[in-house]
């Protein structure tokens, strides 16, 4: 109830500025037409990229964008942690009986997810039509995991590197940076990269828990995988375990906070 | 006076960092040897603060008053010694001590800084789960004290700094916490909103029996306001007293004024310290004198005008910490 009382608060908070409001929502439109027009390209022209098939392809692209459109509406203020230690804002919620975290993942409402949120759903459906998969119950649930999985893992890696900003507002840049490397390598199948590039996004920054793993998974792209199935087919509660990590690291560090001004 | 409900016990906060070395090249050595800096904030400061006293904390700019005020409200955590409220460490309970203090800072808001105060406070309602009828109650009576309804439906961006301070005033106090802290809540106002502000506080203590800690550099707030004054230097506590007793022992003591009447012959009165262009100048340092001297005076047809003074209060501090660096020196 008060989640929801703080969602729709950031929300009207969004639609004060309203020439701001729209165009956030036209940035973001835009932005997903890209993505569109590039999966279109994907399946008509291309075959397949690294043995997979465009159908597949397509469904880790829209796996990612969901778990990042999900990040986006739940954990967006990870990215202001910076903005609201310098303005003190903090303080303000280390003064109610209310987590801090909670407050700051509250305290924005990301707009463009609107639309990232219309753009996913499309993904997924073309990416249904051209995949040769029934749909079990099951698939659906694990495919439901596969999303939520990397909502975590964005959630994690972004409240890991945020937890810096309470004490260095520089932190925000590697936040952004991340969030870039993983938009840009988090929707292709990551068998057609270098051994050591793609080592690195398996075991240091998984971005392979994204949509690679599940979805080789899911859609049985299993040869070629840098770990054995199981694993893979575990890969969504990565996301959930190292989220869980982050948020003791998030708490050692506000342990730590030194406020500003005095 | 009510039992100790706030207590600072040896309290000390260190805060660490890098200093920047002056120059470009000094800027490329502390990239690559950064040089290690540490700063005392606050070094074994103690006292305590009874139920429904106003205890006034004193300082220069960057004395460790604000840094203490963030311990004591469980905003940042001691790096030694423990603070106490209401028989809780602030940090370690947050949520339960959340509910027992209001704190206000006179600098930052605490309101939705796009969304109107009205929209703020009922948010607070939620937060701190108040009952819809006190909350109403509540509201109408801080509405009533601090003139919000004129402005309450703005946005806190298009208020005016006294505006926004009472509308945060009225956020730190909707779930009738019993301990206030108030970290130069009148700063940058006008004498007008000040005024209605101080009155304000006064109320809180005076008649809502609520303890309140309050920094300011405003001397006629802390003479009007507060009977007790911790004076804190250099993160050290250099007095714990009564005004009265400050005034008294750092103070340089009262002056009276006199003007008598064109040919009067003046009185031989004690403390006459000069005569300058018909005014009379007497002075002392015995409060009874000061008395004694005034009755004499207002007795007399011939005064014709008459003005003491205490000693300022600016001028007392000032002695306070000069007495403090001579005797550290």
């Amino acid at each position: 109830m008060l989640t929801w009382r703080f969602i729709t608060l950031s929300l009207k908070s969004a639609i004060e500025h309203r020439a701001d409001f729209f165009f956030m929502i036209l940035v973001g439109a835009i932005w997903q037409v890209t993505v569109v027009a590039f999966a279109t390209v994907l399946i008509t022209r291309f075959p397949g990229m690294g043995g997979w098939t465009p159908g597949a392809v397509l469904l880790m692209t829209a796996v990612r964008s969901g778990g990042h459109t999900l990040a986006g509406s739940f954990f967006m203020g990870a990215r202001q942690i910076a903005e609201l230690t310098l303005e003190g804002r903090i303080d303000a919620f280390l003064l109610r009986p209310m987590p801090v975290y909670r407050q700051v993942m509250l305290n924005y409402f990301h707009v463009p997810m609107l639309g990232d949120l219309v753009v996913t759903g499309v993904m997924f459906a073309i990416a249904a039509r051209y995949l040769d998969l029934d749909w079990t119950p099951w698939r659906v649930v694990y495919l439901v995991a596969a999303v939520l999985g990397a909502m975590f893992l964005e959630a994690a890696v972004q409240t890991f590197l945020g937890s810096f900003a309470l004490r260095h507002p520089t932190a925000k840049q590697w936040q952004e940076w991340t969030e870039d490397l993983m938009a840009t390598f988090g929707s292709y199948p990551l068998n057609i990269l270098p051994d050591l590039a793609r080592a690195v996004f398996v075991f240091v920054l998984p971005i392979a828990v994204c949509g690679y793993l599940p979805v080789a998974f899911l859609t049985g792209h299993t040869t070629e995988l840098p770990v054995p199935v199981w694993a893979a087919a575990a890969s969504p509660a990565i996301g959930a375990v190292l989220f869980a990590a982050a948020l003791r690291w998030w708490t050692t560090r506000l342990r730590r906070y030194e406020s500003v001004g005095g | 006076m009510g039992e100790l409900v706030i207590e600072a016990l040896g309290l000390r906060k260190v805060f660490r960092g890098t200093a920047r070395r002056p120059g470009f090249g000094g800027a490329l050595r502390s990239l690559v040897a950064p040089e290690r800096v540490t700063t005392v904030a606050v070094d074994d400061v103690s006292f305590g603060v009874r139920a429904g006293e106003l205890l006034a904390l004193l300082g220069p700019n960057g004395a460790g008053k604000s840094t203490t005020i963030k311990m004591l409200s469980g905003v940042l955590v001691p790096s030694a010694g423990r603070a106490l409220v209401a028989g809780h460490v602030p940090h370690l309970d947050r949520p339960a001590n959340a509910r027992r203090i209001g704190a206000v800072f006179g600098q930052r808001t605490q309101l939705w800084w796009d969304l109107p105060a009205l929209e703020s406070f009922a948010m607070l309602r939620d937060i701190f789960k108040v009952e819809e009828a006190a909350y109403r109650l509540r509201l109408d009576e801080l509405a009533g004290l601090l003139e919000l309804s004129s402005f309450w439906k703005q946005r806190p961006r298009q208020m005016s700094l006294g505006q926004r301070v009472r509308c945060d005033l009225a956020a730190a106090l909707l779930h009738d916490p019993p301990i206030i802290f108030l970290d130069e809540p009148t700063i940058g106002m006008d004498a007008v909103v000040k005024e209605q502000v101080r009155e304000f506080i006064r109320y809180q203590t005076a008649e809502r029996g609520r303890t309140i800690i309050l920094t300011t550099h405003d001397m006629a707030e802390v003479s009007r306001l507060a009977s007790r004054v911790v004076l804190i230097n250099e993160g050290r506590v250099v007095y714990d007293g009564s005004l009265a007793d400050l005034q008294k022992e750092y103070g340089s003591g009262w002056k009276v004024r006199v003007t008598f009447a064109h040919g009067a012959v003046p009185p031989a009165l004690p403390g006459l310290v000069g005569t300058a262009g018909g005014e009379h100048l007497f002075a002392g340092t015995d409060p009874a004198a000061q008395r004694h001297l005034l009755r004499e005076l207002l007795d007399r047809d011939d005064v014709e005008d008459l003005q003491a003074h205490g000693d300022d209060l600016e001028d007392v501090m000032a002695a306070v910490y000069r007495k403090r660096a001579e005797t550290t020196r």
